[in-house]
Formats: C-alpha cells, sequence, structure tokens
C-alpha cells in the first residue's frame, strides 16, 4: 500500500469519499446519518492531517475513524435504548444460507445485528479488506478478528433462519 | 472417512482470500463436503450482495464535471496550492484563470447528452475556452520563471493552439507532446523553459492518478462495482494506465475513453471483473465508443477553427 505523505485530507476525502460513505451507510443503516457522519470523518481527518505523514494504510485508518465516528453517532441516537445482552454464541454456525434467501430479509437480519458483528461483516464482505485490515480498524489481533468474523456469520445464520 | 464440519468449511471459505489461506485437500477427495464448500462461497457471494446498495453513495450530480473538476484542478490548484509559484507570477491572476477553469466542467457536462446542432455549436466554444485559459495559465506561470515578451505569449497561445487543434487527429500522443515542447522550447528562454518541464514533471504523477481515479469513480458508478473489485480494478490500471508525457492533453480527451480505446487494457481490466459484470462491462466500453465517436466527429470538423 502506498503511503500517504503527499496526500492531503481533501484528497482523501476525494478518494476515499464513497468507500467510507458506504461504510457509515451499512453501520448507522441511513443516508442522512452516513451524510452527517462522512462529514465528521473528513473533519476528524483534516484535524489529525499531522497524522499523514506517518500513515502508510490510509483505508484501514480511516475506516478505523469512521467506526468510532459511527458508534458516537449511534450512541447519541439510541441514548435511551438500553444496550442488548449478546447471546453466547456455539461454535457450530450450522450449515450456509441458501442461495434463494431474501435479499431485502438478510439486510434487515443485518440490521439488528449487534455494532461489533455488523462492523466486522462490513469490513469484510462490503469493503473487502483483507482479515489483517478489519484487524487494525477493530483494534484486535488477528487471531480474536477470524473468531469475530466466524461468530458474527454464525449469529447471522441463526437469526436469518429464526427471523 | 470423516466429513469437514460447518465451522471448517466456514473458516476455510473466510480465509480464502488471504495470503495464507489452507488448501484443505479433503475437498479434493470429498466430492459432499466440496459441495458443501460451494454453498458456503455462494452464501459469501449472497452476503457480498446484501451490502451492495448500503455501499452506494448519493449519486453525483455532475459526473463528467466532478471529474473533469479534478483534472483542472489539479492542473491550476495545485500549482497554487502547493506554493510552488514562481515568486513573480500575480497569485490573484492564477486565481481568476483557476476560477474559469473551474467553470468549464459545468459546461461540458452539460452538453454531454445535447441535441447534435447544440453540440455542435457548443463544444467547439468551450473546448476553445479551455484552450485560451491554458495559455493564460501558462503564460502566467511561465511569467513569474522570466517575464514575457509579447512576442513569446503569441507564441506560447500558437503553440497551445495547435496541440488542441491537433490533439484529435494524431493518434501518437507522444510525438503530439514532444512537438508541443520543441514549439515552446523555440519559444522561451532557458529559465522559462526549465520552469515549464518542472511544471509538467510536477503535475504528471497526479494527473496520471487523478486520470486513474476518474476512470474507477465512472466504472464503479456504471456498474455498480463493490469496492473489493474498485480496488482490484485500480491495482490493474496503476500497473498498465498509460502515462502522458503531457498530462494537459487529458482536458481534451475523457479518461474513460482511453480505456475504451485501448483494447489489451480494456480486456485486462475485463478479466479482472467477476463473470457477472462483464455483461454490464461491455456495454459501459461500448457507451463509452459511442460518446467519444460523437465528441470526435464535432471536434474533428471543428480542429482547424479552435484557438481565438
Amino acid at each position: 500500500m502506498e503511503a500517504v505523505r503527499e496526500e492531503s485530507a481533501e484528497v482523501l476525502a476525494r478518494k476515499y469519499f464513497r468507500r467510507v460513505y458506504g461504510f457509515c451507510r451499512a453501520l448507522l443503516g441511513r443516508d442522512a446519518d452516513a451524510e452527517d457522519a462522512c462529514q465528521n470523518v473528513f473533519l476528524t481527518v483534516a484535524r489529525r492531517r499531522e497524522e499523514l505523514l506517518e500513515i502508510r494504510q490510509p483505508v484501514p485508518w480511516l475506516l478505523q475513524i469512521a467506526r468510532l465516528t459511527c458508534l458516537n453517532l449511534r450512541r447519541e441516537r439510541d441514548r435511551l435504548r438500553p444496550a442488548g445482552l449478546e447471546r453466547d454464541e456455539s461454535a457450530d454456525p450450522g450449515p450456509p444460507l441458501p442461495p434463494t434467501e431474501n435479499i431485502d430479509r438478510l439486510r434487515t437480519v443485518i440490521e439488528r445485528l449487534p455494532e461489533r458483528y455488523r462492523s466486522v461483516l462490513v469490513l469484510h464482505f462490503q469493503q473487502g479488506l483483507s482479515h489483517a485490515e478489519t484487524a487494525q480498524v477493530l483494534g484486535l489481533s488477528r487471531g480474536a478478528l477470524r473468531v469475530l468474523l466466524h461468530r458474527a456469520v454464525a449469529r447471522l445464520r441463526q437469526e436469518a433462519r429464526t427471523s | 472417512m470423516t466429513h469437514a464440519t460447518d465451522a471448517e468449511l466456514l473458516e476455510w471459505a473466510l480465509l480464502q482470500e488471504e495470503p495464507d489461506a489452507p488448501q484443505p485437500p479433503h475437498l479434493k477427495e470429498c466430492p459432499p463436503c466440496a459441495a458443501r464448500y460451494e454453498a458456503v462461497l455462494a452464501e459469501q457471494e449472497l452476503l457480498r450482495r446484501a451490502f451492495v446498495p448500503a455501499a452506494q453513495a448519493p449519486r453525483r450530480k455532475a459526473g463528467w464535471a466532478a471529474a473533469a473538476a479534478l483534472l483542472l484542478g489539479a492542473l491550476a490548484g495545485a500549482v497554487i496550492a502547493r506554493a510552488t509559484v514562481p515568486p513573480r507570477a500575480s497569485a490573484l491572476s492564477l486565481a481568476r484563470v483557476e476560477g474559469e477553469l473551474r467553470r468549464i466542467p459545468a459546461e461540458i457536462e452539460s452538453l454531454r447528452d445535447a441535441e447534435p446542432s447544440r453540440l455542435e455549436n457548443e463544444y467547439p466554444r468551450v473546448l476553445s475556452k479551455a484552450e485560451g485559459l491554458y495559455a493564460d495559465f501558462l503564460s502566467l506561470y511561465l511569467d513569474g520563471a522570466s517575464p514575457l515578451s509579447d512576442a513569446q505569449r503569441a507564441e506560447i497561445r500558437q503553440a497551445v493552439d495547435t496541440l488542441y487543434s491537433r490533439v484529435w487527429e494524431e493518434e501518437d500522443v507522444e510525438k503530439l507532446a514532444g512537438q508541443f515542447r520543441g514549439a515552446l522550447q523555440t519559444a522561451l528562454n532557458a529559465d522559462q523553459f526549465e520552469a515549464f518541464q518542472a511544471q509538467v514533471l510536477r503535475e504528471k504523477e497526479s494527473e496520471w492518478a487523478a486520470e486513474i481515479d476518474i476512470v474507477i469513480d465512472d466504472l464503479a458508478e456504471a456498474l455498480n462495482l463493490r469496492f473489493s473489485e474498485e480496488e482490484r480494478v485500480r491495482d490493474v490500471l496503476k500497473a498498465r494506465y498509460p502515462k502522458t508525457d503531457l498530462p494537459m492533453l487529458t482536458l481534451a480527451q475523457w479518461p474513460p475513453d482511453r480505456l475504451a480505446g485501448d483494447l489489451g487494457l480494456a480486456s485486462i481490466v475485463r478479466g479482472t471483473l467477476e463473470a457477472g459484470y462483464h455483461a454490464g462491462y461491455d456495454a459501459y466500453l461500448q457507451s463509452l465508443r459511442d460518446g467519444h465517436r460523437r465528441v470526435e466527429k464535432v471536434a474533428r470538423a471543428m480542429a482547424p477553427g479552435l484557438g481565438r
């Protein structure tokens, strides 16, 4: 991956806006929220521009900022809603979902997943990040990331079957 | 034989694009497990599709204009912003030229799907205006290195005029760039020409990167590409997209047209995309070729009249 060195915050915004927007939209579920989040992300980037000199992988760095921004926005939005308890996941994910699974229904299921599961699925399936990059965004080791990803798919399968 | 568990199959599938992905021999030896593994891969594809609509940014209001603005921004804005403008150049005048250059894309955008008669009338005017602005920009920039005489200004304008009038006729862009450079070398003194060379060299990489961004953006929007697909195409373009010796030539051309005009590059990009995108990609290339021919026809007919 190329170094960011010469890239200004403006160049980053131009180059990665769609990508960051897609990520925020998937985490927040609404265009208006995603737009707010994107604006905050690139404002943060502009404020932290001195860090650009040290960043070699702009995408994980940006998505890390984006994820924290989305978490804050979501927390604000859901302030009065009590946090749900996460189930203890079994090691067996069960068989895969059939190809005939309704996409819209699947999206609804994804929307309802706990944030960490949704984040890891978005980073893996939408953003196409490697495990190392995804681990970097989420602040995990690669081993922990693999477990989280595995559990996220398992939970998704369970929810899709029971919903 | 012990069959693979669902957990193992999922683990293998989630790791399949990793550099250290396991190659479980069991899948080759066990058709039932291989079939179950295929089902897991199909599920992954389903999940990728589930994220596609959420990945769409708001549609750009003016794709062409936005793209051209990138090029023009790189042309004029970058020079101003980097504080590399020769001290004598008037920043105010350069800013004015930049402002006018930035308005050009909106005019081009409005012509993209225009009626033939409007396209024929308006496109040469807009191109001529862009050409004039580039000549102004160059004059202001070089004047900062060493004051230009009136005769030199006229020669710069003539060189730019020749460049733009031939850009649609001369297929060898490097030859065209060489001729332009030669004309300027004759017209300018050593300091001015050195400033020109330095400016072109400085902008070459950023122009090339900006063009790739435009191609990717346009393609992603046309095909509704996933981000991972975009990145794969970006890697291919970075390896294969040609570097023009004179970035300003792109003011007259739409970067994705290069993709449509370069069969080798177009074919490699096609091979990078998943099969599901191929039909859309072929249609996209065809629409680029149609659009290119449409504008080219007007440009060729009007070429002798371009310029001021």
